[in-house]
């Protein structure tokens, strides 16, 4: 046991693998997480329940499902992914970055509740007041919402990023398992029980790591659930 | 010349609200009604807050709104500070910052000339004596102190239209007194057309001349404050 904060270099490139493919994923999703909350937060129009539940779908359907949609658009041959590729040489197909597009989208509505619940605990009346100040949509968005709602935000990214790195059936279906590409760390322990002769250590401390990574987030989203519900009993 | 000239009609669930105004000359407009009979409503209507269904809205001879023509001025550009009975002070914000919200960013409110009635930062500071809260946040700060606040930060923004909808309803009685004062000095001294909203009387005798008397969701009559 005393070497269990060593790791070898196939640990050591899932974990790495895993935190990079996961920070990339909020990353990319942010802005329109942010976006599609205040547009369910703040709006009503037709299609409405369409986009809420589209958004929500990947919450709910198999991640192996979710998968074998995005093998199916943004493979190499995929609807989209053909031309990313003829026209950007941008290719998802076994990949990180296909590992990013999934935990993007299986995170993503995860992300977009918590910001959407945040944006409608704001009270409308300051972005009114704003306006009567001279203040144009945008700079309402940027200089009120955005920061009356900014526990919200900051919890569901750190909830999207915790469901990220536990991305596994979507990620493995879409990108497969591929040593220092695509094996994170669920799909290298995935690999690891697979084969019955591997040391039982890796696992244990992949295991570990991963337990503590996700407890870490999902106490520092609550801190900051907490902290918004504190703060808007003030005003 | 600050002149009102407003005709319009809305809709709002089985109430109709009906609203015809002509006034000529005003520094500080009054208006009286009891709760619940569209005071609110008058004013939202004013700000751009609320559409009306017809009619027009012209203030000082510019058009904010008007259905025949298709004109309906958005609220940030309107150019009309409102005062709302809670205050709203952004609570994100310090007291500088809310201050310092509506400004236009040429000027960002710094004093540019050394005219004393200049609407600027150190004048309105100043005269509304609020120079050590300007580094708390609104949740430290009393009811009094958030009024004299949200006054301040409306008229840094340089208003051609100022509406104050009950702004002393939540406030004791001597904190109303030094307020009332407060809202005359800030409307003559920066020359800024008032309209000032609320179902005291005392209030409006001490701070306008005129006053438009609301009933039922429509304008009854407009009669010098004495006779109230």
């Amino acid at each position: 046991m005393e070497d269990f904060l060593s790791f070898n270099y196939n640990e050591l490139t899932a974990i790495k693998l895993s935190l990079k493919v996961a920070l990339c994923s909020i990353l990319v999703t942010l802005p329109f997480g942010v976006l599609c909350g205040y547009i369910l937060a703040r709006f009503s129009f037709k299609g409405k329940i369409l986009l809420d539940s589209l958004v929500n779908l990947p919450l709910i359907l198999p991640p192996v499902i979710t998968g074998y949609l995005l093998l199916l658009t943004f493979g190499k041959n995929g609807y989209i992914g053909k031309y990313l590729y003829d026209l950007f040489n941008i290719s998802f197909a076994f990949n990180w970055k296909g590992a990013v597009l999934a935990s993007a989208v299986v995170s993503f509505p995860l992300m977009v509740r918590a910001i959407r619940v945040a944006i409608e605990q704001v009270d409308p009346s300051y972005e009114k007041v704003a306006a009567t100040l001279g203040a144009s949509k945008l700079k309402v968005f940027f200089t009120v919402i955005i920061p009356l709602a900014m526990n919200g935000i900051i919890a569901g990214t750190v909830t999207a990023f915790a469901r990220s790195l536990g991305e596994f059936g979507a990620t493995i279906t879409f990108v497969s398992n591929i040593p220092g590409k695509t094996n994170t760390i669920p799909i290298e322990i995935y690999s690891l029980i697979q084969n019955p002769s591997s040391a039982d250590a890796s696992i244990i401390k992949l295991v570990t790591i991963s337990i503590i990574i996700a407890f870490l987030s999902l106490m520092l989203s609550e801190l900051f659930v907490r902290k918004t519900t504190v703060s808007s009993k003030d005003r | 010349m600050n002149t009102i000239d407003i005709k319009i009609k809305k809709q709002l669930g089985i109430n109709t609200f009906n609203y015809t105004v002509k006034i000529d000359e005003f520094d500080i407009l009054g208006v009286f009604g009891n709760s619940g009979v569209g005071k609110s409503t008058f004013i939202n209507m004013i700000a751009g807050i609320i559409k009306p269904d017809f009619g027009y809205i012209k203030i000082s001879d510019r058009v904010l709104f008007d259905s025949q023509n298709k004109i309906n001025i958005p609220i940030h550009q309107r150019n009309i500070g409102v005062i709302f009975q809670d205050t709203k002070l952004f609570p994100h914000l310090s007291v500088k910052s809310n201050l310092l919200y509506g400004c236009k960013r040429e000027t960002g409110c710094r004093s540019s000339s050394g005219d004393k009635n200049d609407i600027n930062f150190d004048n309105v500071v100043s005269i509304l004596d609020i120079e050590p809260l300007l580094n708390r946040k609104p949740n430290k700060l009393s009811g009094g102190e958030k009024s004299r606040v949200a006054i301040g930060r409306a008229i840094l923004s340089r208003p051609k239209l100022l509406l104050m909808d009950e702004p002393n309803a939540s406030l004791d009685s001597s904190k109303k007194e030094q307020l009332l004062d407060l809202y005359k000095v800030m409307a003559t001294e920066f020359n800024i057309p008032t309209i000032f909203v609320t179902h005291s009387k005392d209030e409006l005798k001490k701070i306008s001349k005129q006053i438009i008397i609301i009933e039922d969701f429509s304008i009854k009559a407009i009669i010098p404050s004495d006779t109230l």
